[in-house]
């Protein structure tokens, strides 16, 4: 009995000595020390410069390998995409300059002419009659010149490298075998534009592969009361086509062998009756293989398996589906809620500029205003997406994407009587030195039910994930 | 005295709840690591719709107080302290201390055993250290190990004991299955193989180290309080004497022939190994325990199968029983038991998968399916008259289905949940010439058993309102539990239940049959903090 206790004391040492002897040791930014530095709502301060784009939280050894010169990244990525968004607006209401505006000025300048038709409508103070019970209105912002944007040196040399390698089928759907890395169509045209917009977001739409990420997030009821707060911690590894860290290509003979796209591990810590359900979600490069869809659920003390199809309800809280998850993360596939994707303008827009430091911010205590705001003109693909089967939750999708980045920046959705139903408006931060885009603040509002979310969702690269973080028995470490 | 503290410890846990939560995130920092903290409290309100009844309390019968609290510490990203802690009262037993019919219905002599939950056992819920090195997970400690894939019933969930003492009632749900000190081990090697995602090993061990059995629904108003067993057993005395009334309630059992095992008694150590495997998206596992039952098999005592009228007795000259007398006139039996936690050793297996078909139509979900099987070897039972034991092969299996459908008519934006399950058990050995009888199933009288649940749910209003109807029909009782709720999530923090039960069965002295005069309406109302 004493040479057991002693062998399993000698075995269980040294299982610690090399859990903690790890190539690449586990690093964790607190939720209270992101907090600290920026608050989910009311707080100004500049989120990146002051947490110097999250170099306060990781090791300078990983910070070295993962650093990109933006110099270089710029060039690298103006060859993959063939122009600049400077070079390219500035033609419509030529006489909105750079500068301060109010609300007073809205009627002075042709801001119906250069804004989208929704953010117009945000430009009003809150409250007014007919205008839904929402947060995100704003009365002023500055315009600012419209910036170069870039993606970082790896994810641009693949994009540029790979051009012209993904193909599509004859109904505009994806032959996911032919995609190898980076962006797939750079450049967007002839008869599948729309597919290629919206396939150029399907197929990299979590950058950086390796990531954690927290979604604080905040629900707003009609009344401007808080219904809602939720904390959840949100790992991700990207499995296919890997450019950015090592390793390279797939991520592993598994993800190779059976063809995984993306692993995730979302873990929640509030509201309180979610403390503890973790959601395990493996995506799969082929568009017709179901992902594998699982949940710890707390009280139960079990992992559930849940339908990868179960997509069209509501998030817990939230004004979103998990269809509209990610900006969009519905899989694209002919024999299940097919979509005709039609590009319907090809534009200048002026929109929520990029942000290098994130300090704008929501004011609870004045309508709930979006304060903090630059605009900037961005050249804009309006993709409309016509759903097909009468039997889905929308009717249709309409993105507003950025030709310069590929990013979407709008998305509004539509119910089966053609009402706008919910929509999704994403405040992109560009963390310069990693060459990568958070999207940093997201507003997500429900017109029918009048009620909207409010997320703040910094995600910095995890180098140290693997295969174990984000596996079943991840799932079972909670409570 | 007591009382007043508990109201204060009470008033301080509500105070430190709410004045300690921030703007937003639920963390902390504790030597510059995370610490999340939470807990919520919740009272209900539970009024009887069965009208005056001896088994029943007229009007309000039921004010649970549940306070909950909870820690999670992480010092290492590999390792995660967890703590928990519950009190749950009944303040209905304030409420009613001097009400006429609640103590003649002998109500107020249950107090002690439903009044307060104040072992330690049950205040400290979990307790619990777990360290996830490489590819393995140890946790130690107060816990929870859940094997199980079914609904409402239990079957190869056999590691953790449960508190039934308040049957259907709207408890709340961290309250019924109770935590017992665990070692569990688990290995999920990194196979890389093509047809296996993942597969993994776990062992957990039972030292035994605090033995908590089953806390079950008993009979007698004055031990299982509103939720005691109305078992009514006809009186061969009132044939035979004219002594009582033709037919008897039984009233509060005394259990103080149970054996149970010491603790650390290695007589009583359990083992469980549960093998996991990941197969192209499906789940299925295999199962075996060694260990005892959680509930004691029961027997009438042997010399003195109930309390005996030491009088009548000597004048019969055989055991003749002392009866209580009820306050609507009937005669109460009082039984004494004796028994054993018997040994049980159970081979499983369970299984989930997708079900690949998708109507679009319908909300294009594809269905989800549960199985479950649990083959008990040995298994003891008690005769119908509870005098001797039987032992039996026992299967016990269940199928259960998680669909969501989309019903545009009655909600054009949520799915409902439609979440059916079948049950199915057999004994496999059942004597020629004897009927059986078990304490947690309650009598026996066939070889197989079918039983139905099905539980539909929406919601509305972006998910703020939730009705929810469960139902569960037991073929061989001809018995039914019919539970509709609807829930209002106003806020994260406030939520609020409006619940209702209704219980029936034609044959006597089975499960539901004997709560038929429970049926209630109940009112909750939930503060979440943290």
């Amino acid at each position: 009995m004493r040479r057991a206790v002693h062998s399993t004391a000698v075995l269980l040492a040294l299982l610690l000595a090399a859990s903690t002897a790890w190539a690449i040791q586990n690093y964790h930014a607190p939720i209270k020390d992101v907090e600290a530095v920026k608050g989910t709502i009311d707080d100004p301060a500049p989120f990146y410069t002051d947490s110097q784009y999250y170099k306060v939280f990781i090791p300078d050894d990983v910070w070295k390998t993962i650093a990109h010169d933006p110099v270089e990244s710029r060039a690298a990525w103006e060859k993959a995409v063939g122009f600049r968004a400077k070079d390219v607006v500035g033609q419509i209401a030529p006489e909105i300059k750079p500068g301060k505006y109010t609300l007073s000025d809205k009627e002075k300048y042709p801001f119906k002419e250069l804004m989208t038709p929704f953010h117009y409508d945000r430009f009003n103070a809150p409250g007014g009659e007919g205008m839904p019970k929402h947060i995100g209105f704003f009365t002023e912002f500055e315009v600012i010149e419209t910036q170069q944007l870039w993606h970082g040196l790896p994810v641009g040399k693949a994009t540029h490298e790979n051009m012209g390698k993904t193909q599509l089928d004859e109904q505009g759907y994806i032959k996911h075998e032919t995609f190898v890395a980076g962006y797939p169509f750079p450049r967007p045209s002839g008869d599948d534009m729309g597919w290629q917009i919206i396939y150029n977001w399907q197929k990299t739409p979590s950058e950086p592969e390796n990531a954690a990420n927290y979604d604080l997030t905040i629900g707003v009821n009609s009344r401007g009361g808080i219904d809602h707060r939720g904390t959840a911690h949100f790992f991700w590894v990207t499995l296919e086509g890997r450019v950015m860290y090592p390793p390279y290509g797939w991520f592993d003979d598994r993800s190779k062998k059976q063809g995984e796209s993306l692993v995730i591990i979302y873990t929640i810590f509030s509201p309180r009756d979610l403390f503890g359900n973790v959601y395990h979600q493996v995506r799969f490069a082929d568009p017709r293989k179901d992902s594998n869809f699982l949940a710890y659920v707390n009280f139960l003390r079990r992992i559930r398996k849940l339908s990868s199809t179960d997509r069209q309800d509501q998030a817990v809280g939230q004004d979103i589906c998990f269809d509209d998850a990610s900006m969009f993360a519905q899989t694209l596939r002919p024999d299940r809620y097919p979509y005709e994707a039609t590009v319907v303008e090809e534009r200048e827009f002026l929109v929520p500029a990029y942000t290098f430091d994130v300090s704008d911010y929501l004011d609870s205590k004045d309508g709930w205003k979006w304060k903090g705001l630059k605009f900037e003109r961005r050249p804009m693909w309006v993709l409309e997406m016509k759903q097909l089967d009468k039997n889905y939750i929308y009717s249709k999708r309409v993105f507003y994407f950025d030709k310069e980045t590929l990013l979407p920046q709008l998305h509004l959705m539509y119910d089966q009587k053609g009402r706008l139903y919910r929509m999704n408006d994403v405040q992109w931060g560009m963390v310069e030195p990693l060459g990568y885009y958070n999207s940093i603040h997201v507003n997500n509002c429900d017109f029918i039910d009048d009620h909207c979310t409010w997320t703040f969702a910094p995600s910095y690269p995890a180098l140290w994930l693997e295969r174990k973080d984000l596996s079943l028995r991840s799932m079972m470490r909670q409570k | 005295m007591r009382r007043l503290i508990l109201s204060a410890v009470l008033l301080l846990v509500l105070l430190a709840g709410v004045s300690v939560q921030p703007a937003l995130a639920k963390q902390f920092t504790l030597l510059g690591k995370p610490l999340n903290l939470f807990g919520f409290a919740s009272q209900s309100a539970s009024i009887s719709l069965k009208g005056d009844n001896y088994h029943v309390e007229e009007g309000l019968q039921q004010a649970l107080l549940t306070v909950f609290a909870e820690a999670d510490y992480r010092p290492r990203h590999d390792t995660t302290l967890y703590i928990s802690g519950i009190m749950t009262m009944d303040l209905i037993y304030d409420l009613k201390h001097d009400d006429r019919t609640w103590n003649e219905k002998l109500f107020s002599h249950s107090r002690s055993r439903m009044y307060l939950d104040d072992r330690s056992w049950q205040f400290l819920k979990e307790a619990h250290v777990t360290w996830t090195p490489w590819t393995f997970l140890f946790r130690v400690g107060k816990q929870i190990v859940s094997w199980g894939e079914m609904d409402f019933f239990r079957i190869m969930d056999q590691i953790n004991p449960i508190d039934d003492r308040r049957g259907f009632s709207d408890v709340e749900f961290e309250t019924t299955i109770i935590p017992i000190w665990l070692v569990r081990a688990e290995w999920w090697p990194e196979l890389n193989l093509g047809w296996l995602g993942e597969a993994g090993l776990q062992f957990v061990f039972n030292p035994n180290a605090q033995f908590i059995a089953n806390q079950r629904l008993e009979t007698g108003n004055d031990f299982g309080g509103i939720w005691s067993a109305a078992a009514e057993i006809a009186n061969p005395l009132y044939d035979m004497l004219g002594v009582g009334t033709p037919t008897m309630y039984v009233g509060a059992p005394d259990l103080n022939n149970i054996i149970e095992p010491d603790n650390w008694d290695d007589d009583a150590f359990e083992y469980a190994l549960r093998l996991s495997l990941m197969i192209k998206g499906s789940i299925l596992t295999l199962n075996g325990f060694y260990g005892l039952e959680n509930s004691p098999q029961l027997l009438f005592k042997e010399d003195t199968p109930f309390v005996m009228d030491p009088l009548l007795t000597a004048i019969a000259g055989e055991p003749v029983p002392a009866l209580g007398t009820a306050s609507d006139g009937t005669s109460i039996l009082y039984p004494i038991y004796s028994g054993y936690h018997p040994r049980q050793k159970t081979l499983g297996v369970t299984w989930t998968g997708d079900l690949p078909i998708v109507i679009s139509a319908l909300g294009g979900v594809n269905p989800l399916i549960r199985v479950e099987a649990r083959y008990q070897f040995d298994k003891v039972f008690a005769d119908a008259d509870q005098t001797r034991y039987i032992e039996s092969d026992y299967l016990k299996t269940g199928l259960g289905v998680d669909w969501k459908v989309k019903i545009p008519a009655l909600n054009q934006r949520a799915y409902f949940s439609v979440m059916p399950q079948f049950f199915y058990s057999r004994i496999l050995d059942y004597p020629d010439d004897v009927l059986l009888n078990d304490v947690d199933e309650s009598f026996l009288p066939d070889k197989d058993y079918y039983t139905v649940t099905l539980v539909l749910a929406t919601s509305y209003f972006n998910g703020k309102l939730i009705p929810q109807v469960a139902f569960a029909y037991l073929f061989n009782n001809e018995a039914t539990l019919l539970l509709p709720s609807i829930t209002y999530l106003m806020s994260n923090s406030w939520h609020y239940t409006i619940e209702a039960v209704f219980l029936g069965g034609d044959d006597p002295n089975v499960p539901a049959w004997l709560f038929r005069k429970n049926d209630y309406i109940s009112f909750k109302v939930k503060y979440n903090w943290g």
